[in-house]
Parts: structure tokens; sequence; C-alpha cells
């Protein structure tokens, strides 16, 4: 035990944005389970004052230290509540696009043959189609709710996945391990298990770490577009696009902390992608 | 090689053909149609009001002559008339995508000047202060959303300086003064999240060269700093970035929509925004029908000048 | 460095930014609320400056017009072809018969409408339901192949009624229109499928069919690419997605009262914006001279940094309401304790300050005006019942009576929709359902479904978060009888009323010669207050802005953004206006 935690003592010595940045998504992690507890008031809650009135668009006091938003609701509690939404999509999203992406590069590229060609042109021909229209055609098709925005996400990271993990497996099966296990009789899933599937964690777990901020951020653009989770759920995204946008001279904080939130986590994703790939590349290892 | 230039070209055509399906149908799975989207509110039509109305736009003949007609119209260059404007959606594309290539151009020129000295020097300094500072803001580049700072900008220019980039596109070559003014400020703000990318791709492409054998061979022959980075590494480093470059491409011609959208600066990707919205179906299917075709005819260089330059792809 | 500056700019300006406007809220904080009884205009201090700055009354200019000069205004115009869909701007091109008058040497227009004759010159009634209108004698279309110049006449009015009034664009307002018949050269007559003694109001203002050339409609391109009408002004240039620039027609038949011709300015430029804070900064920047803002947020932003901005301000006749529609057809919205229930947990006060910081007045089932209300002072909950107070108790107890103890589920659906702050209606409106007792779920639609729905075109389950049918000026048959009589379609009766009481109050309405009409209109007001066929609760007035080069005139019927954009003919602009060009749309 004490020496896994010198490795990793050792591994953010080498790497201290990555280690930062792990910091900074551990933390992440933490308030938005902790959400309940952490927020000092109901999200959904209109504040109302003497007047029995909505107090609206208060700028940050001891009272609302974030400030308040156009309907009276306070605006930290809804960042707080905002990072467990941001954190399901970015997870959910990248979890179901990289395991959808996996498994079809997987057997794209080891059984090769007319799977793969099939398998190839309708990955081609998802990437041929601009990622607006797609967006677009399938909220309007589905309806526009937590679940399509993750889904539409989804569908944006299978593609380009399915051709790292296919190149990959390609590349992998030039070794001549792979022909001595099938000379001796070793099942395909066997051989994928043990030999490609190593091979093909590090590159998807660098494109997952960044896609988790891309997430976020395209949850954010879809709701400028009208597209976002519908209210009145808190998401960053949409107090960003929504409120944020329309009363940025006004009200500029309702802007400023959601914005800061998603750079800060978008940031910590990027660089941790960094990291490990610098770890994780095999022949930087060495140096 | 021939037969591999074939293949590719044969595949590429075959993926042209799945898309004009896939969005043909696509579109008329969505809800409502171009006659219903246009209502205003204060419209109030009967039934048989819409139904003549979508006759007249040909939506209520059967599914294959619809496509059919469109298809054949296609191959020949016609793409038909939009549903809400009732121009060719040819004159409307070829415009709109001289705006955007004009912005996916300058967006790339922009980058390229931030990026790549920054690039060189993050790389050639690495691990140090400067190192660090540079992959830092380059991260942050791409952190925040462009479509914000495009707010922010448009906002603040307009209360501090009371100007924002003139509307109304004019092409380069006919009033280039113009369309620099018209198109710089959006071209900074998307240039600086490609920078972020680019950035860091020549940052590890130099890397990984300046690591390779025949660096250090001209290393051990004594040949200047300097003259190691700029004669040897640098030009196999480019190869790379240009690939990503081609990538990023192809995501600018689509993917500018709410940068547009915000400085009124109508290119394809608000072209495609709109179109889906209101349901143009003819615009929707000649938009994307010549967005893959970009895509299908730029993978197929970038195949066959990687099978040029590694020949042991071509022989898969 | 690029990035670097930008990020550290937009972070450190926001900052500044952020405190500045605290000083001033908390200063408006301060202030005593109003203390006017009930609720109309119930205005906190930053109204009562509105109030005395910007008088309802426009100042009259202190010069005569000058010419020249090119107007900039934001629309959205997706074709400029009345056969493709209509758009006010359309009325700079192409003429109604008559018009709202709108200029500013015209007060009178604030309280009382007037009409501008354009086409038309003269009417009169032969029968309720025939018409006589007498056309303007040397008119001419656009002098533009292939039309030529020549002269309009009543073969054109009729060709074009013809042609337009089947498209779903004019269908309400030409739906009265059963025949025309051309008497003379300059003579036509109308046959009304129904009698109507205030017909001659149908035909005012882009609503109605406009007057199209044949000739350009059987060219090859028709409209779209023969743009021509007898309007003031020639479509030059039109980019679809960035705007559009008509110049001034020579030859335009219209003067204004001291002789001189119209329009004064060269050209108008108009900008098809889609997001407020493009057109904001637009305006700021001086690129645009008039434009429409939809909240008193927006407002309080530009008064700060364009303080000799000129603002329009006007209580709305009924355009721009926030109501929710009911699927009326099923349980429980069809019984009429459900719906006195569900109008009475909403506080209407809540809901103006949080649409529009207050400044909003109560709205009932149809305009006030057209019930007899003229006064702003009478748009009080005494005048409307019981069924608009907020009184959760009673609601719960009524909602108890029908049999729902418990409440029940409710799907309401809305849409972003520019003009309008549905987001925010809607999440008040489902809170205050939420408090006696009915859990409703928010569906988002796209805009364009939405708008089918609300045009009755496409069904909802539930609810619908959407303005109440409109009806263009003060006409009850727009506003009232075509929106509640049984007899007619789901697309123009939204919601699919069917109550035989109060279709024999519309009939016995339509029937009279008019002695008695007013108090037939009260007595379906107190009829439909009762039932709450529709729930409505606000409305806000309207702002126009201008900048203060720019005198345009303007009246109480040119409502959200766009309508009434043909006030462009009567505008006219000072010398400290920014000079432009014209020759293209880029300038």
């Amino acid at each position: 035990m004490r020496d896994a935690w010198a490795e990793v003592w050792l591994l953010a010595r080498r790497k201290p944005l990555g280690a930062v940045s792990a910091m900074i998504i551990l933390g992440l992690v933490v308030v938005a389970v902790l959400a309940p507890v952490l927020a000092p008031r109901d999200p959904y809650l209109f504040n109302l004052n003497e007047r029995g009135l909505p107090i609206r668009m208060q700028a940050p006091t001891t009272t609302f230290p974030f400030g308040t938003d156009p309907l009276g609701r306070d605006v930290l509690s809804r960042i707080i509540y905002g990072a467990r939404i941001s954190l399901i999509v970015g997870l959910a999203s990248v979890l179901i696009g990289t395991l959808l992406g996996t498994v079809l590069g997987l057997v794209s590229g080891y059984w090769e043959g007319g799977l793969d060609q099939i398998i190839q042109r309708g990955v081609d021909t998802t990437m041929a189609i601009p990622g607006i229209v797609l967006a677009l055609a399938v909220m309007s098709i589905l309806g526009q709710s937590l679940t399509n925005i993750i889904l539409v996400i989804a569908l944006v990271i299978a593609p380009g996945t399915s051709r790292v993990v296919r190149g990959t497996v390609l590349a992998v099966k030039q070794h001549t391990f792979i022909d001595a296990a099938q000379a001796l009789g070793a099942s395909p899933w066997r051989i994928v298990a043990r030999h490609v599937l190593p091979n093909v964690f590090a590159p998807i777990l660098v494109i997952a770490t960044v896609w988790l901020g891309n997430a976020i951020v395209i949850e954010a653009a879809l709701s400028f577009l009208g597209l976002g989770t519908p209210p009145p759920t808190p998401t960053w995204g949409a107090m960003l696009s929504g409120e944020g946008r329309r009363n940025l001279e006004t009200a500029p904080y309702l802007a400023i902390f959601p914005g800061v939130a998603i750079s800060i986590v978008v940031l910590a994703f990027n660089m941790l992608g960094d990291a490990l790939r610098d770890l994780l590349d095999p022949r930087l290892r060495s140096r | 090689m021939r037969t591999y230039v074939v293949r590719r070209a044969l595949n590429g055509l075959l993926v042209l053909w799945l898309v004009s399906i896939v969005i043909f149908s696509l579109v008329r799975i969505l809800p409502g149609d171009a006659v219903i989207m246009q209502l205003d509110q204060a419209a109030a039509p009967t039934p048989e009001i819409l139904s003549r109305a979508r006759q007249e736009l040909g939506l209520e003949r059967p599914f294959l002559a619809q496509y059919r007609t469109w298809i054949t119209g296609a191959v020949h260059g016609d793409l038909g008339r939009s549903l809400i404007t009732r121009r060719p959606v040819m004159n409307e594309l070829l415009k709109r995508i001289n705006l955007t290539s004009h912005l996916a151009v300058m967006s790339i020129v922009v980058a390229m000047l931030i990026a790549l000295p920054i690039g060189v020097l993050s790389a050639v300094k690495q691990d140090t202060a400067s190192d660090y500072i540079a992959r830092f803001f380059a991260v942050l580049g791409l952190s925040l959303p462009d479509f914000w700072l495009a707010t922010v900008v448009i906002t603040f220019l307009a209360i501090w300086v009371q100007w924002i980039p003139p509307i109304g596109f004019a092409p380069l070559w006919e009033d280039p003064a113009r369309c620099l003014g018209q198109l710089l400020i959006p071209a900074l703000i998307i240039g600086a999240r490609l920078a972020a990318v680019s950035m860091r791709m020549t940052r590890s492409s130099l890397l990984e060269v300046l690591r390779q054998d025949y660096i250090r061979t001209a290393r051990a022959k004594g040949t200047r700093e300097q003259a190691v980075i700029v004669r040897h590494a640098l030009k196999n480093a480019f190869i790379p970035v240009v690939t990503v470059i081609g990538q990023q491409f192809s995501v600018l011609l689509g993917g500018t929509v709410i940068v547009e959208f915000i400085f009124l600066q109508p290119g394809v990707g608000s072209l495609m925004l709109d179109a889906v919205l209101l349901r143009d179906y003819t615009l929707i299917q000649g938009a994307v029908l010549f967005f893959a075709t970009v895509i299908v005819v730029t993978n197929l260089f970038v195949d066959l000048s990687y099978a040029w330059l590694d020949p042991r792809i071509r022989y898969r | 460095m690029k990035t670097v500056l930008s990020s550290l700019t937009g972070t450190i300006a926001l900052i500044t930014f952020a405190w500045y406007p605290s000083a001033a809220a908390a200063q408006e904080k301060s202030a005593t609320p109003g203390d006017a009884p009930g609720f109309a205009y119930a205005a906190p201090a930053f109204i009562k400056e509105l109030d005395s700055r910007y008088p309802a009354q426009p100042p009259v200019p202190p010069s005569p017009p000058r010419y020249g000069g090119v107007l900039h205004f934001p629309a959205t115009v997706r074709a400029f072809d009345p056969t493709a869909g209509y758009r006010p701007e359309l009325a700079l091109v192409w003429d109604t018969l008559t018009e709202w008058e709108a200029t500013w040497y015209f007060p009178e227009v604030q309280r009382t409408p007037m009409i501008r004759k354009t086409l038309a010159t003269s009417w009169e009634m032969v029968n309720p339901s025939t018409w006589i209108f007498k056309l303007r004698q040397g008119v001419k279309f656009h002098n533009r192949p292939p039309v030529n110049g020549r002269e309009m006449t009543a073969e054109d009015v009729k060709y074009s009624y013809e042609l337009l009034k089947d498209k779903a664009q004019y269908s309400t307002r030409a739906a009265l229109v059963k025949t025309i018949h051309v008497v003379d050269r300059y003579t036509v007559k109308f046959e009304l499928s129904m009698p109507d003694p205030k017909f001659y109001l149908n035909v005012v203002d882009s609503l109605s069919p406009v007057i199209v050339p044949r000739e350009a409609v059987e060219a090859p391109g028709g409209l779209a690419e023969n743009p021509i009408g007898t309007g003031a002004f020639m479509l030059k240039e039109f980019a679809p997605g960035e705007g559009a620039l008509l110049v001034r027609n020579p030859n335009y038949y219209l003067k204004d009262q001291d002789g001189r011709q119209l329009p004064y300015v060269d050209a108008v430029r108009l900008f098809f914006t889609k997001d407020p804070a493009t057109d904001t900064a637009l305006f700021r920047a001086r690129q645009l001279d008039v434009s429409r803002i939809s909240t008193l947020d927006v407002l309080y932003a530009l008064m700060k940094t364009v303080p000799d901005m000129q603002l329009y301000r006007v209580p709305s006749f009924g355009w721009g309401d926030y109501g929710v529609s009911m699927a009326l057809d099923k349980a429980p919205y069809s019984d009429v304790r459900v719906r006195q229930a569900l109008s009475m947990a909403i506080n209407r006060e809540i809901v103006a300050e949080v649409i529009n910081r207050g400044d909003a007045a109560l709205y009932g089932p149809f305009p006030w005006a057209l019930a007899g209300y003229t006064k702003r002072t009478d748009y009080t909950y005494a005048n409307l019942g019981p069924n608009y107070e907020y009184s959760p108790k009673k609601a719960k107890e009524l909602l108890a009576a029908a049999g729902y103890p418990s409440g029940f589920d409710m799907e309401l659906e809305w849409a972003e929709f520019q003009g309008w702050t549905f987001n925010e209606f809607v999440q008040l409106v489902a809170r205050f359902f939420g408090d006696v007792g009915i859990r409703v779920k928010l569906k988002q639609l796209e805009t364009s479904t939405w708008i089918a729905k609300a045009a009755g075109v496409q069904p909802f389950p539930h609810t619908l978060a959407a303005f109440s049918p409109i009806g263009a000026g003060p006409s009850f048959m727009d506003w009232v009888y075509l929106r509640y009589h049984s007899s007619f379609p789901r697309t123009i009766n939204r919601e699919g009323i069917t109550d035989p009481k109060l279709d024999d109050l519309l009939t016995t309405w339509r029937l009279d010669p008019g002695e008695k009409r007013p108090a037939i209109q009260r007595a379906i007001w107190d009829h439909l207050r009762k039932n709450v066929y529709r729930i409505t609760t606000i409305v806000p007035p309207h702002y126009r802005i201008t900048q203060a080069y720019v005198h345009a005139g303007a009246n109480p019927y040119c409502w959200f953004p766009g309508y009434c954009s043909y006030e462009a003919k009567t505008a006219w602009m000072t010398e400290k206006a920014p000079s432009r060009k014209f020759e293209k749309f880029a300038q």
C-alpha cells in the first residue's frame, strides 16, 4: 500500500500540472456528491423579500455570496448543484460514447472483412454529416432533455473513438505474438482482452479526459442555441448561455461564476489529459 | 497504387450516396415541415390552405419520387430551390461558403501566427517556466467557450468603443480593407481556440522529432542548436500539424455557428442551423451534401498523401 | 498571446461591471413602492422616472423634415415575397389599401386610431356584407421590368386578393372576403361571407393582402426575383440571413400633410439580427437607428450607455401578453372549477415583477378597451373578478370540489420566442401550480413547433404557455368573435371552445347593427372572465427606442419586434445622423 502511495507521489512530482488538475477534479466530484450538504439554500427556491416579491438579480452580498438570478434563486447553490449535472453530463456522455466507439473499433479492427467495411462506412457517413445538423435532428425528434443531450454528445464522440481504436487494433495485430496466440488456439475474446485492450486503453483514456471537458462546453453551446437542458434544472451551461448572456451588462456575476466554473473544470480535464498522455506514452517513459 | 486510389475514390462515392439517403430521410422524420414552421404568430390557416401550400412546395409527392428528382438534379449540380426563399440552393450555398472560407482561412492564419512560435518555444524550452506558462494559456484558450468570448467581445466593444465589425460581406478581392475589418475580430476569437490546439500539437510533435536519432546525429556533428531545429526538425514536425489543420478546417466549416450568429456573419454553419430549424429540406440536403463532399475529398487527399509517404499502407 | 489578453481583459471587465449596477440597484430598492391601489402600474421609482423622462406623447420635432439619410433597423425577413410568407417589412415595398397613421404630427393617434389612406381613398358600406372601395388614381408600380411603372387599377386589387387570400399569412383577414368585383377602373366591390359593419378595419396594414402586379408574379422566379409593388421603397438587394437594402421610390404617391413627397430618407437598410445582445451592441455603435426591446432590464442597460436615446413607451392594447392555453376537450381542463383554480393560483404581481420589473398591466380574456374600459385605472382586479386574484387556498378548495384533492399531473409546453421571456414565466407558473398541488413538468419545444401549436395547427396534450390569439387593431371581430365562436376551426379558435351560451352572445353581437354592441361586448367579457377558457396574467408595454438623430412617428398599434416597420416611410433623420452609403448592402 505504501508503495502505491509512493508511486503516486512520484508521478505527481513529475507532472505537477497534472497533479493539480487531478486535485481540482477530485474537488469537483466531492462538491457534486455532497451538494445537498454544501449548498446553503434550495437551488429551486425563489427567495422573496418583505413585500413578497422575488429578490431579482441581487449582486453578491453576504446573504447571497454569488448573488441571485432573475427569478430570485441563490446562484451559489445553483452552481454547486450544477456541478452534479455537469459531471453527470460529462461522465455519462463520455462513457457511452467511448464504450460504443471502442466496441465498434474493436469489432471492426479485429475481424476486418465485410463487417469492418460496413462499420467503417457507417462511421464515415456519420462523420460526414455536420455535428450541428445531427444534434438538432436528434433533439427535434427525441425532444429536449438531459438524457438526449447526453445521447447527442455520445454520438459525436463515438465515431472518432472507433477510428482511433480500430487503428490501434490494426497496429497491434501486426505483432507476432497475436499470431502466436492464435496458433496456440486462444479464443478471440481472450486475445482481445489480454493483448489488444491494454494497448487500446491508453489512447482512449486520453481521449476521454479531453472529451469530458468538451462535453460541458457543448452543453453550454446547445443551451445558447436554445437546445440545452430545459429549466429549471441548474446547469452551468444554461446559466452561462441563458440568464448570464441576457444580463451581461446589468448583472455580469450571473455569467462570471458559471463561466469561471466551466473554465476551471475544462482546464483541469485538459491538463489531466495532457499529463496522462505524457505518462502513458511508452516511448516517453524511457526518457 | 492505382488500385488503391480507385478503391478509396469508390469508397468516397459510396459514402456520399449513403449520406444523401440518410439526410434525405432524416429531415423528413423531423416533426413539422416548412409550411408550418413559417407560420407567423398572427397566421390562422385552415387545413386546406396548409395542404395546398405543401403541394406547391412538392412536399406531398411520394418519397421515392422526391428523392429521385433531387438526386438526379444534385448529380448535375442543381441542388433545387430553397423551400423558404424560393431561390436556388447552390447560389446561397456558394455565397455562404465564400464567407466561411474567408473566416476559416483567416482564423487559421491567426492561429498559426500565434501557435507556431509559441509551440516551438515551448518545445525547445521544455519543462521550464516558459513552457508551463505557454501550455497553461493554451489550455485556457481551449477552456473558454468561444461563443461566450464572442458575446463578451461584442458587448464590451460596443460599450467602450461604440464600434462593432460592419455587417454585409464583401470578399477579400473586392474590398480588402472592409473584409479584414469585418472578419478580423471573429477570426481572432475562433483563431484563439485553434491556436491552443495547434500549439499543443506543434509542441508534442516537435518534441517527438527532437528525440529522433538523426537529430542526435546532427547535434553530435556539432551543428548549432538553432540550425538543428530549423533545418532538420521543423519540417518533419509540421506534418502532423498540417494534418490537424486539415481536420480543423472541416470543423471550422460547420462549427463556427455561434460566432457567426453573434457577429451576424452568415456562413455555412448558420445556414445549416436556420435550415434545420425551418425544415427547409432542399437547403439542408444541399448544404449537408456539399459539406460531406468536402470532407470526403479532404479525407481522400489525406489518405493518398499518407499512402504516398508510407508505402506499407498501400498494400493493406 | 491574444488568448491571454482577451481572457484577462474579459474577466477584468466583467468583474468591474459586476459592482457598478449593484449600487444603482440598491438605490432603486430604497425608493418607496408605489401606493397605487390594486395592481395597474404599481410602479417603482425607476418606472416613475421613465414616465417623466419619456412622456407617452413623443415630442413633435422642432423643424420641418429633412430629406436624405439611410435608416437602419433590425428585422427578420426570410423571403421578400408576399406569396411565400408575410413579414411587416414587406409593407415597405408593397402597399395595402389603407394603413394606421403613425406620423409625429398626428399626436391624437396615441389615443384614437387614425387610418392613413394609401391605395384606397374612400370606402362606403352598401350593406354590412357589401363594401365599395374607391382607389387612388395615378398610382404607379415601381419602374422596373416587367411591370415598367404602369398604373395600378382595380384589376390589380382583385388579382391580389384572389391570389393571396388562401395563403396562410393572410387568411384571418381574408376569411371574411367572399368575392371581389371590379366596378370600374378605380372602384372595387367586396362581398363578405359574413356581415361586418367595421370591415374597413380589416384592410388596414400588412396583415391584409398587399397589392401585387400580375406580370411580376407570373414572370420567371415570381415575386422573389421581381419584387415590384407600389410601395415607398424598392428592394435593391436581399441577402438572406444578413439583411436587405431598399432605396427610395422616386414616384411614390403619398405626400405629407404639407405636401412634401414621401419618403424622406434615401434608403433603408434592414439587419436580420437573431440575438438581442447583437441588437443592443448595434444600437450602441449607432448601426441601428430604431429598435424594439422587450424587457425593462435591457432598457435599463441601454439608458446608461446611450443617454440621448429616445424612448416610445406605450401600454399594450393586448399584444405581447403572457398566458396559458389549456386542452379544453379533456379532463381536468374541461371542468370550469379547475380552470378557475389554476387562474387563482397565479400571483400576477410576482409575474409582473419578474417579467418586467413590475411595469405591466393586468390582462383579461380580451383587450380592456373592447369591453368598454378605456382608462388605465380601470384595469383592476375588481373589474376582472375573483378568478384573477391570487388565492391559493380557494384554488385548493375548488380543486378538491372538482375531484382533485391531491392535485394532478400537468405537462406545460413552451419555447423561447423573441420578445417574450417564457423561460421565467413557465418556471413561475410551475411553482405557483405546485403550491396548490399540481405537479408540473416543463417541456421545452423548438420555437417553430411551438408556433405551430400556438397557431392551432398541432394539438398540445395539456397546456401551452403562449400569448393570447391576437387581432389587428381594435377589431372585436378579430380579437373575440373569430377566436371564441365554435364554428371556427382550431387554427382560428385555438382551444376549440364550444360554449352554446357564448355562441348565442357572439351571434347576437354579430347580428346587431351597432347600438347595442357595447353592452353585448361587456356581457361577453363577463361571461368569459367567469369561465376562464384561457389563463391570462399580464401584458407589458411596448418599448421602441430611437437614436437622437431620428424622428419617427409611432402609434399604439405597432406592437412587438418588427410590426409597423412602415414607420420608415415617414421617418426622417437630422444632419447629426452618421453619413452612410447605399450603393450596396455591404456598406
